[in-house]
């Protein structure tokens, strides 16, 4: 649900095909063609088009709350046949067919509240097992430290820890209490619609303009589990499941020459933090190697 | 007589035990229980879904209390070894669908009410010629004043074969005198009035069987649950069952869940949300939850149900919504109510099952009240703001229109169906309110000033004038 250019955001586009990589492995439970997506398409539709150009998907459902943007989204729709709902996600979702399994990617730009936990409550409790849910939230939360742990306590009320510090909210660490907080409630809403837990994969946590998170994974059922288990998410480095600290992504500061120069050493099987160009940081090269397979072309 | 050395006393005094047996329950739900109780017998004789043959009478005063029923009666095989002993035996098989799993509902009831009582009750077996009638008639007081003896004496008993014909069989309870509180209480209009609410509601499903019930000399009436229906609009309703476990044993639960709305009388439709909730009663909306028949939830409208979480909070807008689960086992030990029977157990695997698909079938429900409204209010904009050619609204037309239907005729529907939104033309942009500011000053100042801002006309001075002090004073 945002009208921001893509291009202007090369980590966001990182983890976008990141999702993608993950949502191939899905082929062990069911064939890809057989998936749905259902996203915040925005007026870019970059989601949109990876998942029909790189997964086959062609059943798609985009919801757009801004109803003035209705005919800008009926211009740039990337395919006729897509579902366009307008309006408020809440009021949108229960529209969307939930017997088919879905890729759902719910992409806010607001931080995690009860109202995104609303949402995400009900897509895990109506799709069916097999689906894949990604929630993206902002993880900032603001300048300040003590308005973070008070936006927090605002957005989330009670679902907050009951102490949290200062420290506790510091770089990453809103990011990690959201997740925590996303996780554990959803394991609650899966074990009670479907008897299993939420099999979790991702925790990418990004940078652009905002701190951002996204956090998602496979609705498990006592039937699908063996398949889940066939889909090896584990094979891919990125993967985050349940009880590991999240991955978190920079896309380095580097230009067309030293990316190449590095992407090369890498290919060529050689330490790029050894052969490194002078003057470039051994984290950025770090960084370079979580991210240059995912780099918006 | 010598006593075992070794012997420790952990025994319960009587009259201990009748006051802590009596002392967490409400007089009208124990009278619901002895109520209950009739229906268990009733439904369980009947043959098929019509309980037409069937009647429970209740007659409540400040003087006594007294029920009677032709619900089959009690044997005095099961009045000799069961039925009167606390807590049911392990072997006890129990009466199939029935709700009494517990075996306390009757004497507790007797102990709420009075300090004495009569049992009486005609059986014939189903299946063969035996029958028996008897009687019991005891005073509490007495009963608890003899130490170690727990048992009841039958005061008439006769167990010859045919004894009674099959059509006649039933049981009558009367306890009186009442204690004096209950006395004043059943002496009361509003009480008996409240008990009546009380037993429709909680046997409104088989008081629409057939059922009579009479309290007092009026028949009960069962309010027969609706929801709108039309071929383009449909609730949700739908069956499943739900596998329920207790200790080793596995047993099945079918559940029907049906959820929609109502339709608001053609008067408060064009009133606002605010004021119409000031017209109709918003006490009945929210989830009704049965178990084999009996009533558990009411208008539920809490977080149990998923109000708030994951559905919005209620607010008088979703008035119109109305949920109904029935769960229905042959087992009454697999359904999720608490050992009283009269609440869902919110911790049991079944329940949270099935409250999983309400809360998702609740926001599916909000989610259709929303989009009407959101669609009923463009429209309104649209025709203030004259804009030509609005289209038709079929969804909103569905809903203010379609009448209620009951849920027996309702069609099998796995999600709700209603008509698509409207596409809707956009709001016409408004321009940004104007205010219109005139003042006078001597020529003089006029002139000069007009000279040094070089401008020709009033109107343009005074244009430039307030963008000088807004340069000046606001913008940077």
């Amino acid at each position: 649900m945002t009208t921001m250019l893509y291009s202007n955001r090369p980590a966001k586009a990182v983890q976008r095909r990141m999702l993608i990589e993950t949502c191939r492995r899905l082929s062990a439970i069911a064939p890809l063609t057989s998936y749905q997506y259902v996203g915040f398409g925005g007026l870019e539709f970059n989601d949109f088009v990876d998942a029909h150009n790189a997964l086959g998907i062609t059943k798609m459902t985009s919801i757009e709350r801004n109803d003035g943007l209705v005919h800008r989204i009926e211009f740039n729709k990337p395919y006729a046949g897509m579902t366009i709902l307008m309006g408020e996600a809440r009021d949108q979702l229960p529209l969307v067919d939930w017997r088919v399994p879905a890729i759902v990617w719910l992409d806010y730009m607001d931080p995690l509240s009860r109202d995104v936990l609303r949402d995400v409550e009900y897509v895990v409790r109506t799709a069916s097992p097999g689906t894949f849910v990604a929630v993206t939230v902002q993880a900032g939360l603001g300048e300040n430290l003590s308005s973070r742990v008070q936006s927090l306590k605002n957005n989330l009320d009670d679902l907050a820890p009951e102490t949290l510090a200062t420290t506790d909210v510091e770089g990453w660490g809103v990011a990690d209490i959201q997740q925590e907080i996303l996780a554990s409630q959803v394991d609650i809403y899966s074990k009670e619609a479907h008897g299993s837990t939420f099999h979790q994969v991702l925790d990418i946590g990004y940078q652009d303009v905002a701190r951002m998170t996204t956090w998602g994974g496979v609705i498990s059922s006592a039937t699908t589990a063996r398949s889940i288990e066939q889909c090896r998410f584990d094979d891919l480095s990125f993967v985050r499941e349940r009880g590991r600290a999240g991955l978190r992504i920079k896309v380095p500061d580097l230009t067309q020459k030293e990316w190449k120069f590095l992407e090369h050493a890498i290919g060529n099987g050689r330490d790029p933090s050894f052969t490194r160009p002078k003057g470039i940081d051994k984290s950025d090269v770090a960084a370079f190697a979580d991210v240059y397979r995912y780099r918006a072309s | 007589m010598t006593r075992d050395p070794k012997r420790v006393e952990a025994g319960a005094e009587k009259r201990f035990f009748i006051e802590m047996l009596t002392k967490d329950i409400e007089l009208l739900p124990a009278i619901a229980d002895l109520v209950d109780n009739s229906v268990d017998g009733v439904r369980h004789r009947a043959e098929g879904d019509d309980l037409s043959a069937f009647w429970i009478r209740v007659n409540a005063s400040a003087d006594g209390f007294e029920i009677t029923d032709n619900a089959g009666g009690i044997s005095a095989d099961i009045a000799r070894n069961y039925a009167f002993k606390f807590g049911r035996p392990a072997g006890f098989a129990g009466v199939p669908g029935s709700v009494g799993q517990f075996g306390i509902g009757m004497k507790r009831a007797i102990f709420k009410l009075g300090s004495a009582f009569e049992v009486q009750s005609s059986w014939h077996s189903e299946d063969s010629e035996q029958s028996s009638t008897f009687l019991i008639k005891e005073n509490v007081a007495t009963w608890a004043g003899v130490e170690d003896d727990w048992s009841f004496r039958f005061a008439e008993l006769d167990e010859r074969t045919d004894l009674v014909a099959a059509g006649q069989t039933g049981t009558r309870i009367l306890v009186k005198p009442l204690h004096p509180s209950v006395s004043d209480d059943l002496g009361n209009a509003a009480t008996i009035n409240q008990l009546k609410i009380e037993l429709s509601t909680r046997h409104q499903e088989s008081l629409l069987r057939g059922l009579l019930i009479e309290v007092n000399g009026d028949a009960l009436k069962g309010h027969e649950p609706s929801l709108q229906m039309a071929p383009e609009l449909q609730p949700i309703n739908r069956q499943f069952t739900v596998m329920a476990t207790q200790g080793d044993e596995t047993g099945e639960v079918r559940v029907r869940l049906v959820a929609g709305t109502v339709a608001t009388p053609s008067a408060m439709r064009n009133l606002d949300e605010g004021q119409a909730s000031n017209f109709q009663s918003t006490g009945d909306a929210g989830w009704y939850v049965f178990c084999n028949g009996r009533l558990l939830l009411a208008a539920d409208r809490t977080v149990v149900t998923g109000w708030g979480s994951p559905a919005a909070s209620y607010h008088p807008q979703y008035r119109t919504f109305r949920g109904y689960v029935y769960m229905e086992s042959d087992d009454a030990r697999f359904l999720p109510w608490n050992t009283t029977k009269t609440a869902v157990d919110r911790d049991s695997a079944v329940f949270r099952e099935v409250a999983s698909q309400m809360k998702v079938a609740l926001v599916d429900t909000q989610a259709l009240i929303n989009r009407v409204k959101a669609e009923r209010e463009r429209v309104a904009l649209l025709e203030e703001a004259n804009v030509p050619d609005i289209p038709e609204t079929p969804l909103v037309e569905s809903v203010t229109n379609s009448p209620n239907v009951s849920l027996a005729s309702l069609p099998v529907s796995e999600t709700i169906v209603s008509p698509a939104s409207a596409t809707l033309p956009a709001l016409p942009k408004v321009g940004p309110k104007i205010q219109r500011i005139q003042y006078q000053v001597e020529i003089e100042r006029y002139d000069k000033l007009a000279k040094i801002l070089e401008v020709s006309s009033g109107s343009e001075l005074g244009r430039a004038t307030f963008d000088y002090v807004w340069k000046a004073e606001v913008s940077e």
